[in-house]
């Protein structure tokens, strides 16, 4: 198989993206987190943030990569979805204080401002959009917003913050994804990677 | 526009790509030749000599996330013949791609109405339809696996699947020709296997987001591009000083995309 580049993210998903690619047979080791580039004989691996996944798979400098579902509904980019990889899992919610359970929404503060929108427009809410980058349970708690849309886990950080989650948007998982002329020249080494994956996540 | 042998040429430049409406705050952007090629056709007279092989190059406008001016260029064939014009000009894009001599390329053949007729085989409601057709648009593969699992029993399921996604030329037309024989009939598929091979295959996953398409759809592909470098198909569109719709299929390429990979 011809040597393909792959874009992993860096940060909270990096040691499960690279548990999946060893349970796939993809990788056998890996290098200190401090390495942004390295070789196995079949992939050449970057280690990229991972919002910038599908801007290295886009413009073809990734043949693929491994993304969470989170950042492919913001960013709607032009990357092929092949495989979810069971791994990262957790849900996209809307969270409010409980005093507000089951009003109207009117402002919802996330860093997810597009997934937010077509949300809304979706659902018929009339909601202004607030985009934050981080620390968004905060918001209802000092009248920036009276909602929120998050990534949920566990739920601990609501529950710690007085938050209840009212409505799940997404699932969200991480996703192999394959920049559109990757996909076709290298149509046969995807379809086997995807099959060797395929058959090791249901064991 | 010039003629050179039987071919006309549209340089673009007869009508402006630009032009201003009402009250000068409108501004209009060409994003396609196709779609004024036929009213160009109409008032020339050409209908009537079909068939008629055109070629066009000139600028176009896109906004998406970004407004983007590029140069295109493409060629289009007008004609009753319909199959042995998809060969003609299917065989024009890989003689192209030929001359381009790009270490790699591949040239993948769908076709537009597969979605629909997919679709009613599943008994797919009018908004799980359009889900299907933007899920192979995106070839998100999670979501489509999923909307067929839940609307098709296992054997069922397999088989369209393996259509979507099978690179096996033989097997595609197989399923096909079982599974949606008159499809295979109406599109005259057969017409082009002699053209199938290593470098032409057929990707009945392929959908393209143009809605004007109604027979065989083809992109192409090549190492050096991360987007098609050419794509292209055959259309019908009405156009009201026609009564019947006009009927042709053609390709373009985008002249900065490929000047980039070259």
């Amino acid at each position: 198989m011809q040597q393909l580049t792959l874009a992993i993210p860096t940060g909270r998903l990096r040691e499960e993206c690279l548990d999946f690619l060893k349970l796939c047979g993809w990788i056998k080791s890996s290098p200190c987190a401090r390495k942004l580039l390295w070789e196995t004989p079949s992939f050449r691996i970057l280690e990229v943030k991972p919002v910038d996944v599908p801007v290295y798979v886009s413009s073809g400098i990734a043949d693929c990569g491994l993304v969470g579902k989170d950042i492919l509904l913001e960013q709607a980019p032009s990357v092929y979805e092949l495989l979810d990889c069971q791994r990262g899992s957790c849900r996209l919610s809307i969270a409010r204080p409980a005093a507000l359970m089951g009003r109207p929404i009117k402002s919802i503060a996330t860093k997810f401002a597009n997934i937010a929108q077509v949300y809304c427009r979706q659902h018929g809410i009339a909601a202004r959009v607030i985009k934050l980058n981080g620390s968004v349970e905060l918001a209802p708690l000092v009248g920036l917003a009276d909602a929120i849309l998050d990534l949920v886990a566990t739920g601990r950080t609501l529950e710690a913050n007085g938050l209840v989650e009212e409505t799940k948007v997404a699932d969200i998982s991480v996703r192999l994804v394959v920049n559109q002329a990757s996909f076709q020249i290298h149509r046969s080494a995807f379809d086997s990677l995807v099959k060797e994956a395929k058959a090791q996540l249901s064991n | 526009m010039s003629c050179v042998g039987d071919a006309m040429v549209y340089e673009g430049t007869s009508k402006p790509a630009v032009r201003f409406l009402c009250d000068s705050r409108l501004l209009a952007l060409r994003s396609d030749f196709t779609l004024t090629l036929i009213p160009f056709l109409v008032d020339k007279n050409q209908s009537t000599f079909l068939p008629v092989r055109a070629s066009y190059f000139g600028k176009v406008f896109w906004a998406a996330k970004e407004v983007i001016e590029t140069y295109q260029a493409g060629v289009e064939c007008f004609s009753e013949d319909f199959p042995a014009a998809d060969r003609e000009v299917l065989q024009l894009a890989r003689d192209y791609i030929q001359v381009l001599k790009q270490s790699e390329s591949v040239i993948c053949v769908g076709l537009a109405p597969i979605a629909d007729e997919v679709a009613n085989y599943c008994k797919l409601t009018p908004p799980q339809r359009a889900s299907l057709k933007q899920m192979l648009q995106r070839k998100d593969y999670v979501a489509l696996e999923r909307l067929l699992r839940q609307h098709l029993a296992p054997p069922r399921f397999q088989a369209i699947w393996s259509l979507f996604t099978t690179r096996d030329n033989q097997e595609a037309l197989y399923l096909l020709e079982k599974y949606f024989p008159r499809l295979f009939q109406l599109t005259g598929l057969s017409e082009i296997t002699t053209l199938l091979g290593d470098d032409v295959v057929l990707d009945m996953g392929l959908l393209r987001r143009l809605d004007y398409y109604c027979g065989i759809i083809f992109e192409a592909y090549c190492r050096e591009l991360p987007y098609p470098i050419l794509s292209g198909g055959r259309y019908e569109i009405t156009y009201q000083p026609y009564r019947s719709p006009v009927s042709a299929v053609g390709f373009a390429l985008n002249l900065d995309h490929l000047l980039k990979g070259l």
